[in-house]
């Protein structure tokens, strides 16, 4: 069965509304997302092909339409659907998160370098006895965490290798977009009148026309007699207020791997697990920061020294994470006509530093069988996936 | 030091999830507020296990209120509460034992917010209900605070917090159904699933209609999360709290105003101080603005008493008016509020009479609308951190940051602005567009004479190299505030700190339509030509156009005929260096000025004239060039960037014409 890629590009302007209600009283305005969140995009998907399947959407919602729900899914299940990949796509070049541990210095003239944050000594806090993130010593004072970015490839495998990203391979949230605030009614749709005290404002998402902006899904399992069918060139709704985007489906090649290939990894103490999509883990069935099933490891005085635990059955222990505030992502359920729940999840880009247990295992050995993959739960939406690259 | 000795540093946050989240300029400071509390909390919980706070030295007056030894006149008010111990440092013993601080913290936020609900919520919800609302209100309530430490027994050990911020690992609980309209993300109290008004009006209608105190706090259609009530509420039971904490510390409330002023007040407050100040000369206008107090009396209530603006303030006590005349409710400033009526006041008569009135108190006063524009400061202190890891200079930074943040107050109250917080070398307060660039360049200059007097103190390379950044949003009253709120943080890091170079000042316009311009100038720049005089390039131009205005109106023509032709210049013009760049500043120049010529500028033709017109054509250049400070070996010197910024010149006309001065 072959993977379908869905390209989204946006015909004006895009909103994926924040987890804030629009708001009936007084002066209020809602922010974009960016960029569109998975549920948001696979709705959209799963339209196209319930659409070009004849799908009975009245039947479908009143839960009439039995075989067409169990490979379509709903708001809550992807049914046969699975996304392989979900990433922006920049001038047509894949672009990955910015690994968390990436600090820009603006230089007195103006210009921008890029460090990196190393591991340091342990210290005694909250989370135990544990090695913190700090600044290297060739990083100015003034150095601020990279936020709302990515990296393109060649600066992802900069990064992977363990080097310093070039400073030309950071795509910053506003090289893509500018909010483009908006005004809104409320509107009665059986009078044909404006609802009364419903004026609202929104911010929309503009991406820049100078450039070819795209958000790219690989969906797995469609099935074969639909995707004959399916055209090549559409349009969707897309997001909280409808907008358009147009969309090419084509058949998916195998993804690029971003991490480290080919780069000697002898001297490396470890690995790093980046996260590409957001991560949806737990401990003992709570939202979790925390790899699943990893365990603390304690000292003799009960300070948490590190966590032990296995990943593609390697068995590894994770000494230090560097990760920003965690995602907490809501929306609005179309089918049930309810807001989501506001969930929380482990943010693209955050890392997880590991170093080998047993002296067979190497970083290279490493790098090499954890490679790209998938850790936690939502696997179907795509949530969780990862790539690796050296720490040295 | 002694062997045993431990240096103790917390973190307590989100600072900006808690106090930005503001749907009027009460929750704003309520949430400033709170955290200050909250932190005041931790360091007596660090007191009470012998710990000495290091930095920032704790404000006495707040430390004494908190446990109920504070005298009347010490208790800390609006305005005058710093949001200072977001983090600090503390020396403590071998055995002391941070979990006691945490559980210190929770318990006192815990107990607060108890009485919030028992007054408010418990005794006002049927038992159905008040089971769903109450598991609500814990799981929030208990899962938001985020507090991080740190103990090291290395002294110098300055970063330990910025280190542990680099792995944020709190989490924040799942929140199903509708969600606050203050607070993003947090289910609202009612539970409700879906946003169906009548199931949310059924919840929210007997509660704001049972609560006793405060009849506007909640508006109609108004549902807030259990986080959103207790900033909403807690000011009007905070004076009846008392805590005994398990560690032995008891916690005393105090009476706080629960007025703070809107931002219809402050865009309105110059223009309403104008009224004032006319009326004592003019019987005809003084009858006018009684008979406007009186028909405002009858629609709103006197809800900015508590602090009002100083001139405002001065200006009611010369008209021998009664204090309370200087707080009127804001909104009955606007035409645009007033116009709305009965949606927005329940009766179509009162609003229309209070805009008869207003507009019979204009014509008389011969002044123009109110302005629809306030303003919000943020200044903070540039290159600290990196000396606070060096021992010789932790005393005196803290030191000098104390000092400022009690001179702050006052610099803020005679700058017509109503402070927020100013903790450590941070700085938030509200301003009116008149005074807004004043009051930013008079925390700068306090700011450098505390460190220039802190600095006799210190040896030959142990001195300490600050200065003030700062950020002015001038926004329009429609404008979200927490909007505002958050882009005044990205205003000051990305364009006065970094863009600019720090020791600057950035300004962004914001208008119902989006960002209206943009600029940025290093201090020094500004200053230049006027460092021993009350006011800067900038203030100095805006009052000549105010001036020429006055005689002959020419602004509004000018500077849409000069920034339509800076548009139509090619990019490279003002970046092709040497003498063609000289030429063509010439030339720029040379256009300006016969543009303002044809403006309807009232020139005489005489010599004097001309000399004004070269004058502020070369002000307005000056201006209009961004200069970026940089620092090589302790020296800062400023460059002008090759480039042209027109949105100078939209900024001189927007403080003309808005302002009132």
């Amino acid at each position: 069965m072959t993977a379908l890629r869905w390209r989204f590009r946006p015909v004006d302007t895009w909103f994926f509304r924040e987890a804030r209600p629009h708001d009936a009283v007084g002066v209020g305005q809602l922010d974009s997302v960016f960029p569109p969140p998975i549920t948001t995009l696979m709705g959209a998907i799963r339209t196209t092909l319930g659409d070009q399947a004849g799908v009975d959407w009245h039947r479908f919602r009143r839960g009439e339409a039995g075989e067409a729900h169990e490979w379509l899914g709903d708001a809550s299940d992807t049914g046969a659907l699975r996304v392989r990949e979900w990433s922006l796509r920049l001038d047509g070049e894949r672009l990955y998160p910015a690994p968390a541990d990436l600090l820009v210095e603006t230089q007195t003239d103006g210009e921008r370098r890029l460090h990196r944050l190393t591991i340091g000594d342990p210290v005694h806090c909250d989370l135990g006895y544990v090695a913190l993130p700090e600044m290297p010593e060739t990083a100015p004072p003034g150095c601020k965490p990279v936020e709302n970015a990515w990296l393109t490839e060649t600066g992802i495998q900069q990064w992977a290798a363990g080097e310093v990203p070039a400073v030309a391979t950071l795509i910053e949230q506003r090289d893509l977009v500018t909010a483009e605030p908006r005004l809104g009614i409320g509107r009665n749709n059986a009078r044909g009148t404006v609802k009364e005290g419903l004026l609202y404002q929104t911010r929309h998402l503009r991406l820049r026309h100078d450039r070819d902006i795209a958000v790219d899904v690989v969906v797995d399992g469609v099935p074969d007699a639909l995707r004959e069918s399916l055209p090549q060139h559409t349009s969707v709704r897309l997001g909280g207020e409808g907008r358009e985007a147009g969309v090419e489906i084509e058949a998916a090649a195998d993804p690029a791997s971003g991490a480290a290939a080919g780069v000697s990894g002898a001297s490396a103490r470890g690995v790093i697990v980046m996260m590409r999509t957001p991560g949806v883990f737990a401990q003992q069935g709570r939202t979790h920061w925390l790899l699943p099933d990893f365990q603390v490891e304690s000292d003799d005085q009960g300070w948490a020294r590190a966590w032990r635990g296995e990943i593609r059955e390697q068995p590894l222990r994770l000494v230090s994470a560097c990760m920003g505030r965690m995602l907490r992502r809501g929306g609005w359920d179309q089918k049930a006509h309810r807001p989501r729940t506001v969930t929380a999840s482990v943010a693209p880009g955050s890392l997880f530093f590991l170093e080998p247990i047993s002296p067979d295992q190497t970083p290279q050995a490493l790098i090499d069988t954890l490679a790209e993959g998938q850790i936690g739960g939502d696997a179907a939406w795509g949530q969780g996936q990862y790539m690796t690259g050296l720490w040295f | 030091m002694s062997d045993t000795d431990q240096y103790f540093h917390l973190t307590l946050g989100p600072v900006q999830g808690f106090v930005a989240q503001a749907r009027r300029t009460r929750d704003f400071w309520a949430g400033s507020f709170l955290l200050s509390w909250m932190a005041s909390v931790a360091i007596l919980a660090v007191q009470k296990q012998g710990g000495d706070i290091e930095f920032p030295i704790p404000d006495s007056d707040f430390m004494k209120a908190m446990t109920g030894q504070a005298s009347p006149e010490q208790l800390p008010q609006q305005g005058s509460v710093p949001n200072r111990f977001k983090a600090f440092g503390a020396k403590v013993g071998a055995e002391f034992s941070p979990a006691e601080v945490v559980e210190a913290m929770q318990e006192a936020w815990q107990t607060l917010c108890d009485q919030v609900w028992d007054k408010d919520l418990g005794p006002n919800l049927d038992e159905d209900q008040r089971g769903l609302s109450r598991s609500i209100w814990d799981r929030q309530i208990q899962g938001f605070w985020e507090v991080s430490w740190c103990l090291t027994q290395q002294k110098e050990a300055s970063s330990l917090l910025d280190r542990r911020k680099n792995w944020r690992s709190h989490v924040q609980p799942e929140e199903p159904g509708v969600k606050c309209m203050m607070m993003e993300g947090w289910q609202e109290l009612s539970g409700a699933e879906r946003p169906e008004q009548k199931t949310l009006d059924g919840f929210w209608r007997p509660l704001r209609e049972s609560l006793r105190h405060g009849a506007t706090d909640l508006r109609p259609g108004e549902y807030l999360s259990a986080l959103g009530f207790v900033k909403r509420r807690f000011v009007r039971h905070f004076r009846d709290f008392s805590a005994s904490l398990s560690n032995g510390v008891t916690l005393k409330g105090w009476s706080l105003p629960s007025q703070v002023p809107s931002v219809l007040y402050m865009a309105a407050a110059p223009w309403y101080a104008q009224a004032l100040t006319r009326a004592r000369e003019s019987q005809g206008v003084r009858e006018a603005l009684h008979h406007f107090h009186d028909k405002a009396e009858a629609l709103v209530d006197f809800s900015e008493t508590a602090h009002p603006t100083r001139t405002v303030a001065e200006a009611t006590a010369a008209l021998e008016l009664k204090p309370h005349y200087a707080g009127i409710d804001g909104v009955v400033f606007h035409p645009s509020q007033l116009e709305q009526g009965a949606v927005r006041f329940g009766d179509a008569q009162g609003p229309r009479d209070v805009l008869s009135a207003l507009n019979d108190l204009r014509r008389k006063a011969e002044l123009p609308e109110p302005s629809s524009f306030y303003a919000m400061v943020i200044m903070d202190g540039d290159s600290l951190g990196s000396q606070m890891s060096d021992p010789d200079k932790q005393k005196a930074i803290s030191r000098g940051l104390n000092t400022f943040t009690r001179t702050v107050p006052e610099v803020v109250r005679e700058h017509d602005g109503f402070l927020v917080y100013a903790g450590g070398d941070d700085v938030l307060a509200m301003a009116t567009v008149d005074s807004a660039v004043g009051m930013a360049a008079a925390l700068r200059k306090t700011y450098a004479r505390i460190f220039e007097e802190e600095n006799e103190g210190q040896r030959p390379g142990k001195k300490i190299t600050t200065s003030l950044s700062g950020g002015i949003e001038f926004a329009h009253i429609k404008t979200p505030l927490t909007f505002v709120l958050n882009d005044a943080h990205d205003l000051l890091d990305g364009v006065a700190k970094d863009q600019t170079g720090r020791d600057s000042l950035a300004v962004r316009v914001w208008k119902p339509g989006g960002c209206h311009l943009q600029w940025s100038q290093p201090w020094d720049h500004l200053q230049k030509g006027f460092s021993e005089s009350d006011t800067d390039q900038l203030r100095d131009l805006v009052a000549r156009f105010r001036e020429r205005e006055a005689v002959s109106p020419f602004t509004n023509r000018f500077m849409f005929r000069i920034s339509d032709l800076l548009q139509r210049l090619p990019a490279s013009f003002f970046a092709s260096g040497g003498q063609a760049e000289q030429a063509n500043r010439h030339l720029v120049s040379r256009l300006l000025r016969a543009e303002l010529k044809h403006s309807g500028l009232d020139l005489a033709g005489n010599g004097e004239r001309d000399e004004e017109v070269e004058a502020l054509v070369a002000d307005l250049l000056a201006l209009a060039t961004p200069h970026r400070r940089r620092v090589h070996e302790d020296s800062a010197q400023l460059a002008a960037t090759q480039a042209f910024n027109g949105d100078a010149l939209k900024l001189v006309r927007f403080l003309s014409t808005e302002g009132m001065a």
